[in-house]
């Protein structure tokens, strides 16, 4: 398929005033997609040089942010719902509509999920295959952004509770495609602050639910038993960092520490098992990389 | 391809859980592969794609993904894990797609440190996914392979002016620990020094200052994809 790529991004979460992709990047790839990518890169190019920082490492940007594109353009071409991964039709959001409440909550079930990505711009064939949304324009697109979809997922949490989102726009086959990367929730999890009811009068949000990405990538309200011990889970694994540190630091008070390593050699089959596995692994890796060398 | 001659130049990280005898099903291994991907980086450690070919596939033994992927980017990894919760990851060097430089001839300090922090970070998410407590010993390695002849530098050709040429006259570069899971995260910046101070000693002794290593490292943890 013919395609052509764009890539931008503005942030909330902090990372907005990182460098974006140089000249140097363009004039590398844009050979590869053509000439309307061209114009597209260098227009964002240029509107997003205005809040670089270009001080420290911009180089080192270039290359994380070129890694960045690859992965989040794949999510565009190769279209599947997965657990982190879930797909929207071309709709321009509007917080006031049944479309924008329900994506409100998807991205809320999205960070209670420990975070994931909303791709705006495709839709389910009977055979469940994602594809393009022909309703897809630049108006809808131009609809994504940052700062106000933030606000909008915001004023429907709890009251101080922020969620974290960037809008990415990725260009293929003509349309630019938003992607919207969620955080995961930092030390609670996301509650919804207020209700908001369809326009067949059937709630969409709930005030005081907590909405969850399950394993069948629906979202729904947290009911049962196996929902909240995801939730628990994740909760449970983003403060163990956090009070493994205090007990570190406190433990160093004392005089004492944690075991934070040893040299120590594990029980001897099982190490042999493992480096044998290893050796097979490092084999396969360059077998399959000498595969990769004759088809190029 | 990220080769010098006919030898590839690669980063390699395995890692087991000691003493565990889990057998965990593919499908169960596919969900924590899923899950404990990092948000850190754009092309991340074990990442799991979804287009068929460099989509992970059910082995007979755990689950294995091999992707050379040349959209926008070049990149060559293979990761595979097995029922007994060995992870082993491998991929080509990123510095030698980077056609600012002559190919196959240097190593980032900077790419290398975000890699190192990457890997364990996802060590540790794997592991928590795979539901294991957080006393469970993790046995840890971590590699560079094909470095003999390559200059150190960095990503930013600022900082890279002043690096100096240092070359490695060795071509391997290894680390292996065990260490509890629990303690993996809050150890990181203690781990990401000794790992990458190892690989660094190798180029002509460089040692980076700490204000250096650590900023670069706080880079990747503020890092949001």
């Amino acid at each position: 398929m013919a395609l052509g790529f764009a890539f931008s991004c503005d942030s909330k979460a902090g990372g907005g005033q990182r460098s974006k992709l140089a000249p140097r990047f363009l004039n590398r790839d844009i050979g590869e997609v053509g000439g309307q990518c061209c114009r597209a890169l260098s227009r964002w190019y240029h509107r997003s040089s205005r809040s670089r920082d270009w001080s420290w490492g911009k180089q080192f940007w270039i290359a994380m942010d070129r890694e960045k594109l690859g992965y989040l353009t794949t999510l565009v071409l190769y279209p599947e719902e997965t657990a982190t991964a879930e797909y929207k039709s071309g709709i321009a959001f509007d917080q006031a509509n049944d479309f924008g409440a329900k994506l409100i909550k998807h991205v809320i079930g999205q960070a209670n999920a420990g975070g994931g990505y909303v791709v705006i711009g495709f839709k389910e064939e009977a055979a469940g295959k994602l594809i393009p949304d022909p309703g897809m324009d630049a108006s809808v697109s131009r609809s994504y952004e940052t700062t106000r979809l933030s606000q909008s997922v915001d004023s429907y949490l709890a009251s101080g509770q922020r969620i974290q989102l960037q809008v990415h726009k990725i260009e293929a086959n003509s349309a630019v495609y938003p992607v919207i990367s969620v955080q995961g929730f930092d030390d609670s999890p996301l509650f919804c602050g207020r209700d908001f009811k369809g326009q067949d009068g059937k709630p969409i949000l709930k005030e005081g639910s907590i909405y969850i990405r399950d394993v069948a990538a629906k979202t729904v309200i947290i009911a049962g038993p196996d929902q909240f011990r995801s939730l628990l889970k994740i909760a449970v694994s983003r403060r163990q960092a956090e009070v493994l540190d205090h007990f570190r630091a406190l433990l160093s008070e004392m005089g004492l520490s944690l075991p934070s390593g040893t040299s120590g050699t594990p029980a001897l089959t099982e190490g042999g098992d493992f480096q044998n596995w290893v050796n097979e692994q490092r084999q396969s890796a360059l077998r399959e990389l000498r595969k990769a060398r004759k088809r190029e | 391809m990220t080769e010098r001659g006919n030898e590839p130049a690669y980063l390699e990280i395995a890692h087991y859980p000691v003493g565990v005898g889990t057998s965990w099903s593919q499908a169960d291994l596919l969900a924590a592969a899923q899950k404990s991907v990092g948000r850190n980086t754009g092309w991340p450690i074990g990442a799991v794609l979804t287009r068929e070919e460099y989509s992970p596939k059910p082995m007979r033994d755990g689950v294995r993904a091999v992707i050379q992927a040349t959209t926008i980017i070049d990149r060559f990894d293979i990761w595979s894990l097995n029922r007994r919760g060995y992870f082993y990851f491998a991929r080509l060097l990123e510095e030698d797609s980077d056609d600012r430089v002559k190919p196959n001839m240097t190593v980032y300090f900077d790419t290398r440190i975000w890699r190192i922090a990457e890997g364990l970070q996802h060590c540790a998410a794997l592991y928590r996914a795979l539901d294991l407590a957080p006393e469970t010993r993790i046995h840890i390695e971590v590699a560079h392979r094909g470095l003999a002849g390559r200059i150190l530098s960095a990503t930013d050709q600022l900082r890279a002016i002043t690096m100096a040429g240092r070359k490695s006259h060795e071509n391997e570069s290894r680390w292996a620990k065990v260490l509890p899971l629990g303690a993996i995260e809050p150890s990181l910046d203690a781990l990401v020094a000794e790992i990458s101070g190892e690989l660094f000693m190798l180029f002509e002794f460089w040692q980076p200052q700490p204000e250096v290593w650590k900023s670069v490292l706080q880079a990747f943890l503020n890092s949001r994809v």
